[in-house]
């Protein structure tokens, strides 16, 4: 799994947002597009590309791209 | 047998709802944010005292002034809804009434939401294929807009009033109607509903209900809708349902000319249009000026696509309705 690619599909899931000036560390709640619906669409993509289940109550405790994609990534050696 | 899409039309009520009056009453949502989630900016919702019939009425009148079919041609009527004029009688026998259609006619309402035009196509084809009607008319109606509840931002900016209707027969017409593959799953029946109302709660006895957060979330007298339920159901099953009725009618994925799914918002298709991997050019949305229609909403898209030019009589459209119930089915346009 490379963080290029999870990083490239993961700000897929934002609708009509300038992606060039995110990076690892980005806080992507603050983002204008996201609200419940991108979450929503981001567990989705996880669970499809990742083949790893994750809760609504599990995203909320991470903030950054970075901290998603070393979740996902702990949940696939487990 | 070979059995006919003929015609469509639809019908809109006048009144309009912005998103810019969404926006002033839920100060968290901008315009531009209702619209690029929800590709929607306007819907139409019905009068005070106008109901899904009334533009039911309006949509079959429109149909018949179009000239497919006359009056006299019609020997069946269905009828799509879930905002019925009365527990009893059925709709559709008011409807004949009020249309002026025949009375050696056979008329009957059937309850689904966002699947509904796909049953209502193969209910149609039916009752033609096996010779028991020439010229069906059927029709769909719904005015979501009298459940929402004024504090339920969410489908308040999502569903539009609306009617359409359609002649089916075994003369050629705008597209032949191909097989179906049909879904239902029941466990989902909670997650989108009108509680109150019916038979089982008569009485409408619903209290606000709000989130930890002191936001509105439900009442049992209004439509509730799980939204991250109806989408964990929507991508789970959708992409099946289009492999499924692609495969069936013996093509493949390339083969068609236009995807027409239920128009249930931008981000709900954008993401299951990515995730079958069908390529923006071939699937035809229409939902800026009208909203999420439920059961008119893939006939609106048709007459649509077929007034712009983009559609044409006989190309290949693969159809999908997913939604309430829950319920989908899927089919091919050729």
């Amino acid at each position: 799994m490379e963080f290029s690619d999870f990083k490239f599909k993961f700000i897929d899931q934002f609708v009509g947002e300038d992606i060039s000036t995110i990076s690892e560390d980005s806080a992507f709640r603050q983002l204008p597009s996201w609200d419940s619906l991108t979450a929503m669409a981001i567990i989705a993509m996880i669970e499809d590309e990742y083949k790893v289940k994750m809760t609504i109550d599990e995203m909320k405790e991470l903030g950054t791209i970075g901290e998603v994609f070393t979740f996902v990534s702990s949940r696939q050696l487990s | 047998m070979h059995v006919y899409l003929r015609d469509i039309a639809y019908y809109l009520p006048e009144k309009a709802l912005f998103n810019k009056e969404i926006s002033t009453n839920f100060l968290e949502w901008s315009e531009e944010k209702i619209f690029s989630k929800l590709g929607i900016n306007e819907r139409r919702i019905a009068g005070e005292n106008e109901y899904a019939s009334d533009l039911a009425i309006k949509a079959a009148e429109k149909l018949f002034e179009q000239g497919a079919c006359s009056k006299t041609d019609i020997d069946f009527l269905l009828y799509c809804t879930q905002s019925p004029d009365y527990l009893l009688p059925t709709t559709a026998c008011v409807l004949q009434d009020k249309l002026g259609l025949r009375t050696n006619i056979g008329a009957l309402d059937f309850n689904l939401g966002c699947s509904g035009y796909v049953y209502g196509l193969s209910l149609a084809k039916g009752l033609i294929a096996s010779g028991m009607a020439k010229n069906v008319l059927f029709i769909t109606a719904e005015t979501y807009s009298k459940f929402i509840h004024p504090q339920d931002k969410s489908n308040l900016a999502i569903f539009g009033d609306a009617a359409s209707a359609s002649i089916i027969s075994a003369q050629r017409g705008l597209w032949e109607i191909s097989e179906f593959i049909f879904g239902t799953d029941g466990r989902g029946a909670e997650n989108l509903m009108v509680k109150n109302g019916g038979v089982r709660h008569p009485e409408y006895s619903g209290q606000n209900e709000f989130t930890d957060e002191g936001q509105w979330k439900k009442n049992d007298n209004n439509l509730y809708m799980d939204g991250a339920a109806i989408f964990q159901f929507t991508t789970s099953s959708v992409p099946g349902l289009i492999k499924e009725t692609v495969a069936l009618n013996n093509i493949t994925l390339q083969d068609a000319d236009w995807f027409v799914f239920h128009q249930a918002n931008k981000f709900m298709l954008d993401f299951i249009r990515k995730k079958i991997g069908i390529p923006p050019e071939k699937f035809f949305t229409h939902m800026e000026n009208c909203g999420n229609t439920v059961s008119s909403s893939i006939p609106i898209a048709l007459r649509e696509g077929l007034l712009s030019g983009q559609i044409k009589a006989g190309q290949k459209i693969i159809l999908a309705g997913f939604g309430v119930g829950y319920s989908w089915a899927g089919t091919l346009l050729k």
